[in-house]
């Protein structure tokens, strides 16, 4: 594998044709390839990163053909894959496609290029179960499915490049996670192959590509390389003329509306961002009615439309032809817009990494910046901007966690494999502990995993005539075809509510939307999906039917997806900011419209230092207010809401309410909580931490929801194909039936403990959690009764109650909540056929 | 604790372990046993725990000590499939009869109990017709089957539906819990069998709800 530079003739000759010159950084990537190293790019969007990234093999092909040539030694090229390009993103994988195919085009390459995502046809999938192509490519879930077919092996033993593009996104995500156990397959069957990844700007990039190579290639053998400096990020903020005094979080927000039109007047095109897809339709529709002209100009996009849908408004972006595009993260990334020139946030950036990222979605024109201007929603936003906006000078990125050997995916892998041509034990131990994730697997855990797979459990416990997975001499298989057709029905981790398929009477497909909300629709009853307004007409089959409505008032569907939380970083940021301003310093407190508002906190309550922690309680219809202010995002808040809770009503029954948003806590009690007993309960810090999260009931009802996403990882729950699989009836159950049946039946499985983990780190973001407490526990504590919610408290007080903390008994809450009884169970517009079919299974 | 209704003049307990007793003929009612519905899934693939089996036994042995009745009447779905019956489903059955040989079983097949004949002498169930008339009521496994007609003065007891009620406050996660479902003119059992689904249903006002909640039966007036 000699390669040395310069770049073979035709590929200069051939980019010079196409009026480029090879970046240094892309240039350094293809020597580093040649050199027979991994490697990691940094390289956002529209930088040229697939050809960094994808020319290694091509530069070593014609090297070596040069080669072939000289030696007079001609031999064929290496049959089978060659280049296997791993992408999260269906909507960036055709656009791969189609500059690996210009590539191959315009060099003459005989290669043959197959992309295979969920959304390939039949056919093509079909041909790819028997043979590969040259380049393939796929998303993690694709590549699972490809090695649970047997007699890969040959076909991939030559593969020289595994591309993992956009790998930021996959980081510290099961899905990630999925991706490294295919790779460890990959480098166990493909000796040359080099694992190349590419990444947006991210915290910590060395560590996000050790976890990509795992522990095993030294560190030399493992190239980063730097692609160009992104642009400089100009941030521009709306001010509203009057900042409400109470800003209400969750308000729309939308008094902004005409000045927004106006910027996106004054430039050639504009991309909205918002944080959720009902806001999207809304600012959408509120733009359309600022400014009715733009019928047909402006759009809508979102991860529920139509996949055609969106790909129309990509095109039309990339070609420059639209004036805004309404959008949420579902433009964060991927294929990359040179037209648009201007990007707005509206309402919280919630994180420093995703500002920057949709800052990065415009100016990709030479010697253009990005231009993002911020449309708070309401006033604290502001306050939140000025973090962010020191947060991105001091480069203060959020972290990206790995996820820690999640036991489903594994479990998910050992079936997968011995779908195809099986494996031993020990072999594929230790396959799977070159993976970041399972570096440290103990021999146990591996044996339970397999355990679990065969036969339910170890000797002792395991579940009588249960078995996936057997083995013969040695050698795990599938136990039967039907299994394994199932299983490979299953594969993925990423779950997905029911969603009902949203279609025009007269057929028209318009996207899909959860049955939870167009549940609780009637017929006739508007709202409003990719920009148009729609009124339901019937339910059948999965399938809403609508048709067009001139009402003016609608709804707009409340997708499931839940809110972001703010990250810590700007969490921290917040209360730095806050900081300054009681001392009369920072940036915040120079814009005026901000004024009033932290005049009267000021009046009322205080405005706490960076060092202290403000707690206020008053009064209301509903019971007494406490409201802590630790600023440290929702995330923690949820556990510390949950903590204190506990600890609260251990001594006394007691019902708590519980609310939390990004900067705050608040209990909502009959009586008022005494100052002494918060005091003592909030700043006992970490003591006796680990025994209170134990017995935590709010904790074992989080366990249960995360369960849902383990039970489907893990095979538990089989959703097969909705209305057509009727064979498969039988066998359903709902994910909480099987958390029951665990928790009772089989307590130490190791998925009952997986489920109680993921919500420490993931859900309330255990370390951050910790941290927070003892840092809470050495503030300065400054309790303030009120007769009435302050500026800062009042966005708690209208926000919806999260959760309750009760130590009373079912039966007596029962008792007590029959008037709470939903009166309309379940609710009557759902059509009797929907019915039928919701509740054929379980009978 | 069971909690005692009166319909058309009958005394009714309800019991939380999901059974009712009706004291005057000394009959155990259950509806819904799904027996080796476990075993089903295990055979399929799916992976429950040991268990199930054994503790629908005892829970059945828990209820026929307290109410000692004479037979048990069960109001269908008496297996899940057939396929679930292990030999082991089948020999805790047997040895649990064994042990309560005074028993009669009195079984109206349910849609999940095809080819129960074949095994009814083998447990000694005496498999009914689709529907059963012992005034004042009229037992069957699937209400909706059945048009009552509008001079019958019997009331109508089955199963199948696996009533529940979604507790929904705010602040509260929302549940659902098993329930009775008791209309006018007829009454649904819930689902004697745990591991199974739990169904809200149409209920109407003036409908009687007895949710289960902890180990009682609480009444609910809807």
């Amino acid at each position: 594998m000699t390669c040395s530079l310069p770049v073979p003739a035709q590929i200069t000759d051939w980019f010079r044709e196409q009026g480029w010159t090879p970046f240094a950084y892309q240039k350094a990537s293809w020597q580093a390839f040649c050199e027979g190293k991994h490697g990691m790019i940094r390289a956002d969007t529209g930088m040229g990163k697939t050809y960094a990234a994808l020319m290694g093999p091509v530069v070593e092909h014609f090297r070596e053909a040069e080669n072939r040539k000289e030696s007079e030694n001609a031999r064929g090229d290496l049959k089978g894959l060659k280049i296997l390009w791993i992408t999260p993103l269906r909507a960036l994988a055709k656009d791969t496609e189609d500059a690996i195919r210009t590539v191959c085009e315009g060099l003459g390459l005989p290669w043959s290029i197959v992309l295979r995502t969920g959304d390939t046809k039949a056919s093509v999938k079909q041909k790819l179960n028997y043979k590969l192509p040259e380049v393939l490519i796929t998303t993690p879930e694709s590549l699972s499915l490809l090695l649970s077919y047997p007699n890969r092996r040959p076909q991939v033993q030559n593969l020289k490049l595994v591309v993992v593009d956009e790998w930021h996104e996959l980081i510290g995500t099961k899905r990630g996670v999925q991706t490294e156990l295919g790779l460890s397959r990959l480098r166990q069957w493909a000796p040359d192959v080099r694992t190349w990844g590419i990444s947006a700007t991210i915290a910590d990039l060395n560590s996000a590509t050790m976890t990509l190579m795992g522990p095993q290639p030294a560190e030399t053998s493992i190239e980063t390389i730097e692609g160009p400096e992104s642009p400089e990020i100009e941030i521009h903020s709306l001010i509203p003329e009057t900042a409400e005094r109470f800003p209400w979080a969750g308000h729309l927000g939308t008094q902004l509306v005409g000045q927004v039109a106006d910027q996106i007047a004054q430039r050639n095109t504009s991309l909205v961002f918002t944080n959720t897809r009902s806001q999207a339709e809304q600012w959408y529709q509120h733009l359309l009615g600022e400014r009715p002209e733009w019928a047909g100009q402006i759009a809508v996009h979102h991860g529920s439309l139509d996949p055609d849908v969106r790909r129309w408004v990509e095109t039309q972006l990339a070609e420059g032809t639209l004036r805004a595009v309404v959008c949420t993260s579902s433009l964060d990334l991927g294929v990359d817009f040179p037209e648009v020139d201007q990007v707005f946030q509206v309402g919280s950036p919630k994180g420093v990494g995703r500002l920057i990222q949709r800052a990065g979605r415009s100016g990709h024109r030479p010697t253009a910046s990005s231009r993002l201007v911020f449309v708070p929603t309401h006033a604290f936003e502001l306050i939140e901007l000025t973090a962010a906006k020191q947060a991105i000078e001091e480069r203060l990125i959020e972290k990206r966690v790995a996820v820690k050997q999640p036991l489903d995916v594994l479990a998910q892998h050992v079936v997968t494999l011995a779908c195809g041509d099986g494996y031993t034990q020990d072999e594929l131990y230790a396959e799977i502990t070159t993976t970041h994730a399972y570096q440290n697997l103990s021999r146990e855990q591996w044996e339970w995993v397999l355990d679990f797979a065969h036969r339910g459990g170890s000797t002792l416990d395991a579940y009588p005539d249960y078995k996936r997975i057997t083995e013969t001499d040695g050698k795990w298989t599938i136990a039967s075809r039907a299994m394994a057709r199932r299983q490979r029905m299953s594969i993925g981790t990423i779950s997905s509510d029911a969603m009902l398929r949203v279609k025009y009477m007269k057929g028209g497909y318009l996207g899909s939307v959860e049955e939870s909300f167009l549940g609780r629709l009637k017929p006739n009853d508007p709202f409003v999906i990719a920009g148009k307004v729609v009124e339901l007409v019937r339910i059948q089959d999965m399938t809403a039917y609508v048709k067009r409505s001139r009402r003016k008032r609608w709804n707009v569907p409340r997708w499931v997806g839940g809110k972001l939380p703010l990250s810590s970083e700007l969490g921290n940021g917040v209360r730095r900011e806050v900081g300054h301003i009681s001392k009369g310093e920072g940036e915040a407190i120079q814009i005026d419209s901000l004024l009033p508002l932290l005049k009267l906190q000021d009046d009322w309550s205080i405005i706490p230092k960076q060092n202290e922690l403000l707690v206020e309680q008053f009064k209301t219809r509903d019971g007494f207010f406490t409201v802590a202010f630790p600023f440290e995002g929702r995330a923690v808040h949820e556990g510390l809401a949950a903590l204190w809770a506990y600890r609260l009503t251990r001594q006394q029954k007691a019902t708590l309410g519980l609310i939390v948003n990004d900067y705050a806590v608040a209990m909502l009690s009959p009586e008022p909580i005494p100052r002494d007993r918060f005091k003592m309960e909030v700043l006992a810090g970490t003591q006796d931490l680990p025994q209170d999260i134990v017995e935590c009931l709010n904790l074992s009802q989080m366990a249960r929801q995360q369960f849902r996403d383990i039970a489907r990882i893990a095979g538990l729950v089989f959703s097969g194909f909705p209305g057509r699989n009727k064979s498969s009836k039988q066998l359903q159950a709902s994910s909480n039936l099987f958390f029951d049946v665990f928790q009772q039946y089989d307590p130490n499985n190791l998925l009952l403990q997986q489920a109680r983990q993921e919500v420490l780190d993931q859900q309330l973001n255990w370390e951050r959690l910790v941290t927070a407490l003892q840092e809470i526990a050495g503030r300065t504590w400054r309790w303030v009764e009120l007769d009435r919610p302050t500026p800062f408290s009042f966005p708690l007080v209208v926000e919806r109650m999260r959760d309750r903390v009760s130590s009373e008994k079912l039966s007596e809450r029962v008792k007590k909540m029959q008037a709470a009884l939903e009166k309309k169970s379940p609710p009557p517009s759902i059509s009797p056929n929907l019915r039928r079919n919701q509740n054929a299974y379980p009978y | 604790m069971p909690t005692r209704i009166e319909i058309r003049g009958e005394a009714l307990d309800l019991f939380p372990e999901r059974a009712v007793f009706w004291p005057k003929r000394r009959t155990l009612i259950l509806s819904d046993i799904h027996f080796g519905k476990d075993q089903y899934f295990r055979l399929s693939g799916v992976p429950i725990p040991q268990g199930l089996t054994e503790s629908l036994l005892a829970n059945l042995q828990h209820l026929v000590t307290l109410c000692e009745p004479a037979r048990i009447l069960v109001l269908g779905d008496f297996w899940h499939h057939k396929f679930g019956i292990s030999e082991d489903v089948d020999s805790k059955l047997l040895e649990w009869q064994d042990e309560n040989r005074d028993l009669k079983w009195h079984v109206i097949p349910g849609n999940h109990d095809r080819r129960l004949e074949e095994w009814a002498d083998r447990w000694n169930l005496v498999l009914l017709n689709d529907f059963l008339l012992e005034p004042p009521f009229l037992f069957t496994h699937d209400p909706s089957a059945i048009v009552l007609p509008k001079s019958t003065s019997a009331y109508l007891l089955s199963g199948h539906l696996h009533p529940a009620v979604r507790l929904q406050a705010p602040g509260f996660p929302d549940q659902k819990l098993p329930c009775f479902w008791l209309s006018k003119d007829y009454g649904v059992l819930p689902a004697f069998n745990t591991f199974t689904g739990l169904n809200l249903q149409k209920y109407c006002k003036g409908d009687q709800i007895g949710v289960i909640a902890d180990n009682e039966v609480i009444l609910w007036d809807y």
